[in-house]
């Protein structure tokens, strides 16, 4: 497997297991709220907005962090130094994979967006759009992994 | 996805640069070893650019290097 190939897998494990894990923190705290603020949509929705920014916030840098220790243990394991640069074929399968994953989240939102209009609650629509991005992530570092092993 | 209509003669021309590696070929042309790998499984078709790079490292003309089958 090569460098680009373990950094997706380690991506898509680690933003599958950030969500699971934010999910697990959050639903107590959910729960644990004064009746008074689930009762007002506005304030549950500011309650999620929050959630939803610390999640994004911890997995920059949780993800920042683990890509630094992949680097030093890819360095230790392989004998090989990371590639240094980017070239042409990498830049086309990033291109590939960011409109696979774009469009995902795309119809995520959308779906977001109809969950509200049949009655889902805010805190729903901020759950699907979570879930449409980790869905995205996995199915577009699946399409990288291809990529690279199959070419195009 | 799957094979390009296009093969080449990259390993071969390796072999003859007195068995040039696949990372010394991917310096002198600034790509990744991966990309050398994927142009000689033919699972990667090169831009033009780096196909006259390639051609040049090995002192011949693109169509030395590169043949595009029509099927």
């Amino acid at each position: 497997m090569s460098y680009q190939e373990q950094r997706s897998v380690l991506t898509m494990a680690s933003g599958v297991t950030i969500f699971i894990v934010f999910f697990l923190l959050a639903l107590p705290r959910f729960h644990a709220l004064d009746p008074a603020v689930l009762s007002d949509g506005t304030a549950v929705l500011r309650w999620g907005a929050g959630a939803m920014l610390v999640f994004i916030a911890s997995s920059i840098v949780i993800r920042i962090l683990l890509m630094i220790l992949f680097s030093i243990f890819y360095r230790i394991i392989s004998g090989e130094e990371p590639p240094e640069i980017e070239d042409e074929r990498d830049r086309q399968i990033e291109l590939k994979v960011n409109h696979v994953a774009q469009t995902l989240f795309i119809l995520g939102f959308v779906g977001a967006l109809v969950a509200v209009r049949i009655g889902a609650s805010p805190v729903g629509m901020l759950l699907v759009m979570a879930i449409s991005g980790v869905i995205s992530e996995v199915v577009g570092e699946s399409t990288r992994i291809v990529l690279y092993r199959r070419g195009f | 996805m799957g094979s390009a209509p296009i093969t080449n003669r990259v390993r071969e021309l390796r072999f003859h640069a007195g068995e040039m590696t696949q990372a010394q070929l991917a310096e002198q042309v600034g790509v990744t070893r991966q990309t050398i790998v994927a142009i000689e499984k033919q699972s990667y078709s090169p831009s033009l650019e780096l196909a006259f790079r390639i051609a040049r490292t090995f002192g011949v003309t693109v169509d030395e290097v590169f043949t595009y089958e029509e099927r």
